[in-house]
């Protein structure tokens, strides 16, 4: 009996240090991830017509008028394109280049580092640079001249603004997903390759069957942390278009932040915040399910 | 025992850290030591504040200046989320002044009836009413401003185009003009004609007011947008094509376009007076002025307005606010000092101002009769609404989408609706 209490006198001895411990991240967490979320939510029912004002309960009249605006819809539908462009491209590229990133090749480690390296860059910085490299008489369009191409619009075209965002978002990303794939394919075991390959599977069929299989937990986590990094873009698109031309690259929190701070419609904007945490949530919640289905 | 120790000494570690860490982020904002620090928050080019500041600090040793510049794009967002937190660390900003009702009625400036009676006699009174809102004044405005045509003479002479008038009362068309451009780019120069602030409504807003069009919003309140009548259309269908023709370059931004001119590349340049001063500077442009163009079915007109300045009213520091404020707005040396490369409108110093302009050059003589007709004749203020600063960027979206090839009678359509819908939050207060 005295041992046992002593026992559980040690175990729960250190619970006031590692609540201590703890209560820095609790309160960050409450702080910076809690509170604004209740607060966009309370937010989202209320009204003020100069954002000042007292607010006044609109209820859900301010989600059904928001849902009804067809700038809304149209930043809706924008950024559902672009999620179904950019994260399947992303994922893609980041696993071509961490195979091959992976092999024993002469410079691979540099390469590496290159590719990796926009990430170490602001977005904003990323985003004035490549403004400047889209310009109609810019280094890209002064390059295809000299290869017989004629100039192109990018960010001035609407067919090619949304592209050239998916190509300044992906240049960032893909080097960042890629490190977590890399650690991934690190942690294969080189036996299961030894053995398929003495069963005759040549490289497509050792990746297809070895890898892929072995990298799926890491595949779903980059699928995951991607898919929810895309859908809250908001500096390059805020420094390169500004969501034009014709909206074409209006995403879902250049939106947001246009109502929020150029309207001063605060109800809209959170409204418009809580949509964007649903829909966070509901592909949280499949993809979730895709892991464990994988883990099993 | 000696867990809640551990746990107490641990507390006051993780106490100790906040304090350390709360006093790092402190900004040096407020008073210490007898001094107080004003912050300033602004959008103008580094130096245009040195002379007065360093003239300020040297009567009151006590008060300090301290200058946050934010690019002009994000000054208004800035101000916005900031005040909208009631952040006490903004003292003084920028107010662009078609803004000042919105940020008013907002109760984001605080009244300033004592320096607007100092200002009585002093100061402008057209720009004093472009402050006042419900009867209160709530900034105190510095310069006004106005527009020009600046032409290379070089290209022009290249082109054997004859340069277009500098009679302030003589304007030449935009029909001519984008004729004229097309005959220097075919002469080798790279562009026609390039507008300063590319895609904003300060700068084209006369368009549809020289072909008889509303400024954009009428009605009660103005709150109404009026921007899809036949001067608008005509207008901006106008402005579409310069683009569509090449005439005008797309794709650059207005922080890009003065350098376009003083590379020397550029025919014809629709800007302020404020750009000759960086013009000088390159020395790779010779150039003449002349009035900004009209429509040729139309009348004159040109954008006015200019920045003013406020106080918050969550500042903690009023009183010094009000008197650094004075003297950059009312005294006619300090609105001198501040003048910078803008017209003030503080009496003495827009005399100042003129006189010094006329004395420098043949050029500049001009400039100063081209402003001096401008602001007394052609000026067309921005519509004073509480919906402005939703319309203003609306409508900038719309004119960049047009540049971009948009036709401008659909567009316009979409925006009047936008903005109908925008605008009635206001309409239903």
């Amino acid at each position: 009996m005295t041992t046992r209490s002593a026992a559980k006198r040690r175990r729960w001895g250190d619970l006031p240090v590692a609540l201590t411990f703890l209560l820095p991240a609790a309160l960050a967490a409450a702080l910076l991830r809690l509170w604004p979320m209740l607060r966009a939510l309370w937010d989202s029912l209320r009204s003020t017509p100069l954002g000042v004002e007292p607010t006044h309960w609109v209820g859900l009249d301010q989600f059904s008028r928001l849902l009804s605006d067809p700038q809304f819809l149209n930043s809706l539908k924008i950024t559902v394109l672009f999620g179904i462009v950019v994260n399947p491209l992303q994922i893609l590229v980041s696993l071509a280049l961490a195979t091959l990133f992976n092999e024993r090749i002469r410079g691979a480690g540099l390469m590496r580092t290159l590719v990796f390296l926009p990430v170490a860059i602001p977005q904003s910085v990323s985003a004035v640079i490549w403004a400047v490299a889209f310009r109609p008489d810019g280094p890209i369009n002064g390059l295809l001249q000299r290869l017989g191409i004629a100039p192109q619009g990018f960010l001035t075209s609407p067919n090619q603004a949304l592209p050239s965002i998916v190509l300044v978002v992906s240049w960032i990303g893909v080097g960042y997903w890629m490190m977590f794939l890399i650690a991934g394919l690190k942690e294969i075991d080189p036996v299961l390759y030894e053995a398929a390959a003495l069963d005759g599977a040549g490289r497509w069929a050792r990746f297809r069957h070895v890898t892929v299989p072995q990298l799926s937990r890491q595949i779903t986590f980059v699928l995951v942390a991607d898919t929810i990094s895309n859908l809250l873009v908001f500096a390059p698109v805020n420094i390169l278009t500004n969501g034009g031309p014709n909206g074409r690259t209006d995403l879902i929190m250049n939106d947001v932040f246009d109502r929020a701070y150029n309207q001063a419609d605060i109800g809209a904007a959170a409204a418009g915040t809580v949509i964007v945490v649903v829909i966070a949530l509901a592909i949280v919640l499949v993809q979730f399910r895709l892991i464990s289905r994988g883990s099993d | 025992m000696l867990g809640w120790t551990r746990l107490s000494l641990t507390a006051a570690a993780a106490l100790a850290l906040t304090v350390v860490g709360c006093s790092h982020g402190d900004s040096g904002n407020g008073s210490s030591g007898g001094t107080t620090t004003l912050t300033f928050v602004n959008a103008q080019d580094p130096g245009t504040f040195d002379k007065v500041i360093a003239a300020f600090q040297k009567a009151n040793p006590t008060i300090k200046i301290k200058l946050q510049t934010v690019p002009f794009d994000d000054l208004n967002s800035t101000v916005q989320s900031r005040l909208g937190g009631k952040d006490t660390d903004i003292d003084l900003y920028d107010v662009d002044e078609p803004r000042l009702v919105a940020f008013a009625a907002r109760g984001f400036l605080e009244p300033l009836d004592d320096l607007r009676q100092q200002a009585t006699g002093k100061v402008d009174e057209n720009a004093l009413r472009t402050v006042t809102y419900e009867n209160k004044p709530y900034a105190m405005p510095r310069w006004t401003s106005t527009q020009l045509l600046y032409y290379n003479k070089a290209l022009l002479a290249k082109a054997k185009v004859p340069a277009p008038s500098s009679n302030p009362t003589a304007p030449i068309t935009w029909e001519q003009l984008t004729a004229e451009a097309k005959k220097a780019q075919g002469a080798g120069a790279k562009n026609g004609l390039i507008f300063d602030q590319v895609d904003r409504y300060y700068q084209l807003e006369p368009l549809p007011v020289s072909l008889g069009g509303s400024p954009g919003l009428t009605g009660p309140g103005i709150l109404l947008p009026d921007i899809t009548s036949a001067p608008w259309t005509q207008a901006f269908t106008w402005y579409q094509s310069i683009f569509a023709q090449g005439i005008a370059p797309r794709g650059v931004n207005p922080e890009q376009t003065p350098a376009l001119f003083a590379g020397g590349t550029t025919a014809f340049f629709a800007g302020g007076p404020w750009n000759a001063a960086a013009f000088d500077k390159d020395k790779s442009v010779d150039y003449g002025v002349a009035p900004f163009p009209r429509f040729a079915q139309g009348k004159a007109a040109t954008s006015t307005g200019s920045w003013a300045t406020g106080i918050s009213p969550f500042s903690k520091h009023k009183d010094a606010a009000k008197k650094f404020l004075a003297y950059m707005t009312v005294d006619a040396t300090g609105a001198t000092q501040t003048t910078s490369n803008n017209i003030p409108v503080q009496k003495d110093a827009f005399q100042t101002y003129l006189n010094a302009l006329a004395d420098k050059s043949a050029t500049y003589g001009q400039m100063a009769a081209i402003i001096k007709y401008a602001l007394a004749n052609t000026s067309v203020s921005r519509p004073m609404s509480i919906g402005y600063v939703d319309f203003e960027s609306m409508m900038n979206k719309a004119f960049a989408d047009i540049r971009n090839g948009s036709p401008a009678p659909e567009r316009l359509k979409q925006a009047s609706s936008e903005l109908d819908r925008a605008l009635i939050k206001y309409r239903n207060r």
